[in-house]
């Protein structure tokens, strides 16, 4: 998985007593992923520097999109990765990961 | 500022991402950046073409057709043969090169891109193995004895990955990730090592552990990979000697220099299993943390992890 660059652990954010900038600019924010099932595109919407919804907007599979429709409610609650990659991630989940990923990075 | 460069291609069966780190770049070296990213992908797909035992028009495939006499190769075929019959010698044939009948017979026979079935043509015997492989360096010759399909998964990955961050190399900072198998060269965009999570064999969205690592390859085997896919119920790590799927682990994950040498040594040391399995890698002077299907943990003396272990797991040295 990717990284959010110069994003810091949201729980550090959340001990913090000056509440740093927010790290993403509100605004609904698209990317798009790949992954061998076909291509996925994700909507990010920013609401006060945060995630406030994720979802597929569209989806460009050989198969159903149901297999990652229950992704959305974790990529809020974790609000970025807390590590850089992970080693053996495997790529069901990947490609709207980062789809995710490409739109935070137009959210900055 | 920082000026990231993603970009997510499928390819190998798998999702390969490179994520290169800039700072304060003017186009040019975007430009550069670009170009140079495009090149690193190019290698994955030129490892494909030539090492894909899913391709009827491979260079792998083309080997096997031919029986009994040496083959003259491309070193891009001859290297990870080389790479993967030393590992298979090591190991006395629990990781072994020519399962890709026995793969093939397990339901493992789709190509990745159209889901077509690509069964080898070649008939294989039973009881062929890596001992049916002989490779003359000197001629770059590989010579088959008897009827057999090549596998080069454990490797050819490892292998584009290792061409990939040679091409990389120039630019620092950057990260290669196929499919869970990661390289990462430099610093991350914070500028401190890059952070690695050893995902959970369980749970797809939960770490074991994370470490902090700069210019090494992650690779981890797990047997929760391409689940579902094995019509004998297993999963796509065999112990060859035995003929099916590996058991005594869940997950193992190597760093090594190479990304060819953390995936191949991964996938040996979980054909091993634990015990064995640590051994090897201390034999083989790389690090490594293996996890049993009730997640004991098992690390080389050179594992370092920067986060507790988790909370229920035994922990075992050796």
């Amino acid at each position: 998985m990717a990284s959010v660059p110069a994003a810091k652990p949201s729980a550090e954010a959340a001990h913090s007593a000056d509440p740093p900038a927010p790290k993403w600019k509100d605004g609904t924010y698209y990317g798009w992923g790949t992954s061998r099932h076909g291509d996925i595109q994700a909507a990010v919407v920013i609401q006060g520097g945060r995630i406030a919804n994720a979802m597929i907007s569209q989806c460009l599979t050989r198969y159903s999109c149901s297999w990652i429709a229950a992704l959305p409610p974790q990529v809020i609650g974790r609000q970025s990765p807390e590590v850089d990659y992970v080693s053996g991630a495997t790529q069901s989940t990947n490609a709207f990961y980062y789809a995710v990923l490409e739109a935070l990075n137009r959210a900055k | 500022m920082n000026d990231l460069l993603l970009r997510t291609v499928p390819m190998m069966g798998t999702v390969v991402t490179i994520q290169v780190v800039g700072r304060g770049t003017n186009q040019p070296e975007r430009d550069e950046r670009e170009a140079t990213v495009v090149r690193a992908l190019k290698w994955f797909a030129q490892v494909e073409a030539t090492c894909s035992r899913f391709d009827s028009r491979s260079e792998l495939r083309r080997l096997c057709a031919t029986v009994g006499e040496p083959v003259p190769v491309s070193e891009m075929l001859f290297e990870p043969i080389r790479f993967a019959l030393a590992v298979a010698q090591d190991t006395e044939g629990a990781f072994d090169p020519t399962i890709g009948a026995m793969m093939e017979a397990r339901g493992f026979n789709r190509e990745h891109r159209t889901g077509a079935v690509a069964n080898s043509p070649v008939a294989t015997p039973a009881g062929v193995s890596y001992r049916d492989l002989e490779l003359d360096s000197e001629a770059r010759t590989v010579t088959i004895a008897r009827p057999l399909t090549l596998d080069l998964g454990a490797v050819a990955k490892g292998l584009a990955m290792d061409l990939a961050a040679r091409e990389l190399g120039p630019l620092g900072d950057f990260a290669i990730d196929a499919g869970g198998d990661v390289f990462l060269g430099g610093n991350n965009a914070d500028g401190e090592p890059w952070s690695v999570g050893v995902r959970h064999p369980r749970a797809e969205n939960e770490l074991l552990e994370t470490i902090s690592v700069s210019n090494v390859a992650v690779c981890t085997s797990g047997d929760y990979e391409r689940a579902g896919v094995a019509t004998d119920g297993g999963h796509h790590i065999m112990d060859a000697r035995v003929g099916r799927s590996a058991r005594l682990l869940a997950s193992a994950t190597v760093i090594a220099a190479h990304a060819m040498v953390a995936d191949a040594l991964a996938t040996a040391a979980f054909a091993l299993g634990p015990q064995a399995g640590i051994e090897f890698l201390e034999a083989h002077g790389v690090a490594g943390v293996l996890y049993s299907p009730a997640l004991e943990r098992f690390a080389t003396a050179g594992f370092a992890a920067d986060t507790a272990i988790p909370h229920g797991a035994d922990t075992h040295r050796g």
